[in-house]
């Protein structure tokens, strides 16, 4: 822990501090922006407490079936009731509802991509960074190959032969995103490596393992925390863009990418059945970025002059 | 520089060995291709038979060489579904896509250009903010919403272009608008902060204290050398479209690969798939090593490098 704060206070030192008057600016701008962090981190809890807590939230059962009301604009237009706040579908099923319900799938499906990616891509990334020489070489030559062939093809080719579900978006998703986490980590480790307070532990004989987790994890945690909240953003939509296509999670289960597949058919009579989940997809997807442009900034100090 | 032009060509050449490896072993996850190519009737002669011909009962190693012999000559196969060699069937319908890419490239530079320049010069302005925002909506509304937005509004109300399929040049305007969506935020980014260091340099002040108009020192000088980083990722992001191109593809019922490899994949038509993938790989592996080459086109500096 010392060492973090020291190199945190180091890079304080170093970095150009500006002078008064425009040091001002950055504060009056700082204090315009911590609304944007207060407003992220609500729409992300309201999406969290929709997935933990949506059959409680959702007016109703998002698979209860009312064909009278099919159809039912959102409530602000004529023929809407606040019986359906956004609207029911073609079957007469809440869209609000539904939406709550997707929420909870694309939680979950973040929530494990996230750990699995971050985990594997972290471990890959510090190892290859630590250790350099060949297991490096071995690591850089995978992220190379992982990165030359793009996403959504290599999703295909999963899709193919995997059963379809959760497991399979999961899976998908963390064979495309743990080159993001091993790429940036190397990165830093390499730098961290030459450190004075790497080789004084060296020096002191605490053994490599020692090193990797008590001295380079906490100096790469900031730098993950940053991937992940961004990465939020990017597995809600990877996920809603297989789900639309049919090839991530399966119906009955609710899926935002789903609810838009089944829109897509009735475009002409009924606008809310592609709007609303979209909304959702761009709320939470706007906020994970916003947040973690904002956590990048400000873990380092050096970002924020600029 | 050749030394680096190898060095390039073999990475290219390890990635590309690479996804047919991940191809191969993902087909042989997926399980027994006979059972799906014998009929229902058929005896466990058939099936050793049929796995004798298709050269299954070999070891795995020996397969693999086969199976990269064959991808050399762009063999992967019959498609189940219209009986036909896969890569020509995916390769007959690549000018769409390509198309398809080209016109969302063409539309996200042509939104990202003056929108990165004007941003950087008119720094904190109206510009700068609208730019902000539009990079914020880029990376936050998927692509094939915006598609479905765009068809919902400008095909279906306003009834202004056609919403599906190939046609003449206003067929193009939706899928390259939805497909372009994505990159234009990235793109005016990058723009925008080379062009604040550019307009920060000696050389721009020069130009300036000589009396060049101003118009002249950014779109002529200014770009000229902040548009090096954008050239860079232009690769990318067109590699990345191709890839992208896959969803967008079935929002607008475009007849190209990605919607085939799409199907293919409901259909379980694995040769499709394998052909799809490979053919992407490559693409990508070229495009890449084309824009690196290109450096030295554009940037002088880096030939001798």
């Amino acid at each position: 822990m010392a060492e973090r704060h020291a190199s945190v206070h180091e890079r304080r030192m170093t970095s150009d501090r500006p002078k008064t008057g425009v040091r001002t600016v950055t504060l009056v701008a700082r204090g315009r922006a911590t609304r944007v962090p207060v407003v992220s981190c609500a729409v992300l809890g309201l999406v969290l407490l929709c997935a933990v807590a949506g059959p409680w939230l959702a007016p109703h059962e998002a698979s209860e079936i009312a064909l009278a009301e099919s159809m039912t604009p959102p409530f602000w237009r004529s023929g809407g009731s606040l019986t359906y706040p956004l609207g029911t579908d073609m079957l007469g099923r809440d869209i609000l509802s539904r939406i709550i319900a997707g929420a909870r799938v694309s939680v979950t499906v973040a929530a494990y991509a996230i750990a699995l990616s971050g985990g594997l891509g972290a471990a890959l990334g510090i190892s290859a960074g630590y250790f350099g020489g060949v297991a490096d070489a071995l690591i850089s030559r995978l992220i190379d190959i992982q990165m030359s062939i793009p996403a959504i093809p290599l999703a295909m080719l999963f899709a193919a032969v995997l059963p379809p579900g959760e497991g399979m978006v999961i899976t998908i998703i963390v064979l495309t995103y743990w080159t993001w986490y091993a790429r940036i980590v190397r990165g830093e480790v390499l730098s961290l490596r030459e450190r004075d307070f790497i080789t004084v532990a060296r020096v002191a004989g605490v053994s490599s393992p020692m090193i990797l987790i008590r001295h380079l994890t906490p100096n790469v945690l900031n730098t993950l925390l940053v991937l992940a909240t961004l990465q939020f953003g990017s597995v809600i939509v990877f996920e809603a863009g297989l789900s639309f296509l049919g090839l991530g999670i399966q119906p009955p289960q609710v899926s935002w990418g789903g609810m838009l597949a089944d829109g897509r058919n009735f475009i002409e009579v009924a606008w809310w059945l592609i709007t609303m989940p979209g909304l959702a997809i761009m709320a939470s997807c706007l906020a994970s970025n916003l947040l973690g442009d904002w956590l990048r900034d400000t873990f380092d100090p050096k970002r924020r002059l600029t | 520089m050749r030394a680096y032009l190898i060095r390039r060509l073999w990475q290219g050449g390890v990635a590309v060995l690479g996804a047919l490896l991940i191809v191969f072993v993902a087909q042989r996850l997926a399980g027994d291709p006979v059972a799906l190519l014998l009929p229902m009737e058929a005896t466990a002669e058939d099936f050793a038979a049929m796995r004798a011909s298709l050269g299954l009962d070999r070891p795995l190693p020996v397969q693999f060489i086969v199976f990269l012999r064959d991808a050399f000559t762009g063999d992967f196969g019959d498609s189940y579904q219209w009986q036909a060699p896969a890569m020509p069937l995916l390769l007959e319908r690549l000018p769409a896509t390509l198309e398809l890419a080209c016109a969302g490239l063409v539309f996200a530079l042509l939104l990202a250009v003056p929108l990165g320049v004007l941003s950087a010069v008119y720094r904190g302005r109206w510009v700068d903010r609208l730019a902000k925002v539009l990079a914020l909506l880029g990376q936050a509304m998927p692509g094939f919403w915006v598609g479905l937005l765009l068809i919902l509004y400008l095909a279906v109300r306003l009834q202004w272009l056609p919403a599906f399929g190939r046609g003449g040049p206003l067929h193009l305007v939706l899928p390259a608008i939805a497909l372009g969506w994505y990159p234009v935020a990235a793109m005016t980014r990058t723009l925008r902060s080379s062009m604040l260091d550019i307009l920060d340099s000696d050389y721009i002040r020069t130009g300036r204290v000589m009396g060049l108009p101003e118009r002249t020192v950014i779109w002529r000088y200014a770009l000229r050398n902040a548009a090096v980083p954008l050239a860079t990722m232009i690769g990318v992001y067109f590699a990345n479209m191709l890839g992208g191109a896959f969803v967008i593809e079935v929002v607008f019922a475009w007849p190209g690969v990605g919607r085939t490899v799409v199907d293919a994949v409901f259909a379980r038509d694995f040769p499709v798939v394998q052909a799809g993938v490979v053919l992407s790989a490559v693409i990508f592996v070229v495009v890449n090593l084309l824009v690196d080459l290109s450096y030295g086109l554009i940037d002088p500096r880096i030939r001798h490098g």
